[in-house]
């Protein structure tokens, strides 16, 4: 068996409610990834799912439990984890090049000796000779690939992905999956990788993790044994859809209660 | 492939007819952008040539009374022999340098305070009350006191820019830093940023279109409180210029007066844009800010 490369050990998070209390958003989460594996979260919104993330990326500290990589409990952010973020977050004012060597540059580093890394990761992820571009320039997609670039510049061990394509429209979000696929064979890390698409997940992971909410926890591991490299066309199986009906039967209950929450909630306050 | 002999014929009055078709239509292709702008330059530049006739014409043959208003070309005579007289440069010297000096102290010192707010909850606690205050008092109002406390020269009228422009700046600062996004806040945070490294890298870039809008409206306070601080009690300047013009019925001087000060806004105001170019090179594409 491979050694663990991320694992979390009963990890329970709260937060604070309006006039005191609090309440539990993960409840005793505990999962263990391998080296080099890709896990996808998929779950309803209000699972806890980008609460999960955000903590093992040392964003939120958690109450209870803990996050190991390697068997080093980390409490804060730190260069072995590299994080993807939903919206691109790139800074307007950098080029992409300079967004791209960001975490590098705040960790000392020169642009001379850093200057080959940013172009070899540009050519990575499709990006050569548009180095010199800033965001505003570039399309949803080719900001989420600086956003990618960003967090593998740091060299992490383990790619925290959440939602990274939540945001583009259907066809470059399919574009962009095969694309990831094609980048983590090449770089070979360890991916937690967030998303309310259940063929998103299916389509990336070695094993999906489904949350169940209020509180989050994992209701089941689905290992999916699809062989690699996978093709689009993968997704219009009947094996593909076996397994995407499987995690949606899981969640179906959940999304339903989520959407009438929040329909009351917005009968409760308007706006 | 077999073509029947006819066919070239009417494949060639079928296009023919397609042509007639199009040109019938011409479709109106948009112009480009640089034709655009040609087109507002000249408009402009005859605007402001038909403004300044109509300030002759008006000058000239409607209001006829010297006191009461004066052609351009008498008040451009006017500058002329100012000019000449070394007059101009010696009190425009005057002015320029009590803006300079007021200015640039606002600017500093606003733009640190906006920050220390911005950064810090005790201190914008603290000094939020007397902002609020200060930034809606008619402070022109406090020249005849900083007159009597630093008398007839400079220092009054340099205090007086100070106050009435640090305001804007110091306001826009503090909404420039606050404005950052949570995003990017939050990338900082992954990437282990000091907060220093935050402060440099991420809340400075952010505020500086917040920033040139607080200098850009803290220019037009300066200048009125120059104009004003100078007329009411001063021995040297533009605005002395005025003043005095204006008590020897001498109209074509008032004018041209005030004349230098909006110049010398709008190169200000120009200047401005030029430096934000200059140092936010990724804002080129974006609108401007009014």
């Amino acid at each position: 068996m491979t050694p663990a490369k991320l694992d979390v050990v009963g990890l329970s998070k709260y937060f604070a409610e309006r006039g005191g209390g609090a309440r539990k958003i993960l409840d005793s989460i505990t999962v263990s990834i391998a080296d080099g594996e890709f896990v996808s979260i998929v779950g309803a919104s209000g699972c806890g799912k980008t609460t999960f993330i955000r903590c093992i990326a040392g964003l939120l500290s958690a109450e209870e439990g803990e996050v190991r990589i390697d068997g080093n409990r980390v409490t804060r952010p730190g260069p072995e984890r590299g994080f993807v973020f939903q919206s691109d977050s790139l800074m307007p004012w950098r080029t992409v090049m300079q967004n791209v060597l960001f975490g590098l540059e705040v960790r000392g580093r020169r642009l001379s000796e850093t200057k080959p890394i940013g172009d070899k990761l540009l050519k990575l992820v499709g990006l050569a000779g548009f180095e010199h571009h800033y965001p505003n320039e570039l399309s949803g997609g080719m900001r989420q690939r600086v956003n990618l670039a960003r967090a593998l510049a740091i060299e992490p061990q383990v790619l925290l992905m959440d939602e990274p394509f939540a945001a583009l429209d259907a066809q470059t979000r399919e574009i962009m999956q095969r694309e990831l696929l094609k980048i983590w064979a090449a770089a070979g890390k360890t991916v937690l990788f967030i998303t309310h698409q259940i063929d998103e997940a299916i389509y990336l992971s070695d094993r999906v993790l489904v949350f169940s909410r209020q509180p989050g926890r994992i209701a089941a591991d689905i290992r999916i044994p699809f062989a690699r490299p996978r093709d689009l066309a993968l997704k219009r199986s009947p094996e593909f859809l076996k397994y995407v009906d499987e995690v949606w039967k899981l969640i179906e209950d959940d999304v339903i209660s989520a959407m009438a929450q929040k329909r009351s909630d917005n009968q409760q306050e308007p706006g | 492939m077999t073509v029947s002999p006819g066919a070239p014929e009417t494949d060639k009055a079928g296009s023919l007819a397609q042509a007639g078709v199009a040109a019938a239509v011409s479709p109106v292709m948009p112009e480009p952008p640089e034709l655009t702008l040609r087109r507002s330059r000249r408009r402009a530049v005859l605007s402001i040539a038909g403004g300044l006739v109509l300030w002759e014409f008006v000058g000239r043959f409607v209001v006829t009374n010297p006191i009461l208003f004066a052609p351009f070309s008498k008040v451009m005579l006017a500058g002329w022999a100012l000019l000449v007289s070394g007059d101009l440069a010696s009190h425009a010297a005057v002015s320029a340098l009590e803006f300079v000096i007021g200015f640039g102290l606002a600017t500093v010192l606003g733009v640190a305070l906006g920050f220390a707010m911005a950064t810090n909850r005790a201190v914008q606690d603290t000094l939020d009350p007397w902002v609020s205050f200060f930034y809606s008092s008619p402070l022109v109002a406090l020249i005849p006191f900083f007159i009597l406390v630093f008398g007839v020269g400079m220092a009054s009228k340099i205090a007086i820019i100070f106050l009435v422009s640090i305001f804007p700046i110091l306001l826009n600062a503090f909404a420039g830093i606050r404005s950052a996004d949570e995003n990017l806040l939050e990338v900082g945070a992954a990437f282990n940023c000091t907060r220093w490294q935050v402060f440099e890298k991420i809340l400075i870039p952010a505020a500086l279109p917040y920033i040139v809008v607080g200098l850009r409206l803290g220019i037009g306070r300066a200048l009125t409180g120059v104009v004003v601080a100078e007329l009411f009690g001063s021995t040297a300047g533009l605005g002395w210029l005025i003043g005095t013009a204006g008590q020897s019925f001498d109209t074509p001087t008032v004018l041209f007066g005030v004349l230098m000060f909006s110049i010398f806004g709008v190169l200000m105001v120009e200047g401005l844009k030029w430096i934000e170019r200059a140092i936010a090179p990724w804002r080129k594409t974006s609108q401007e800010v009014r």
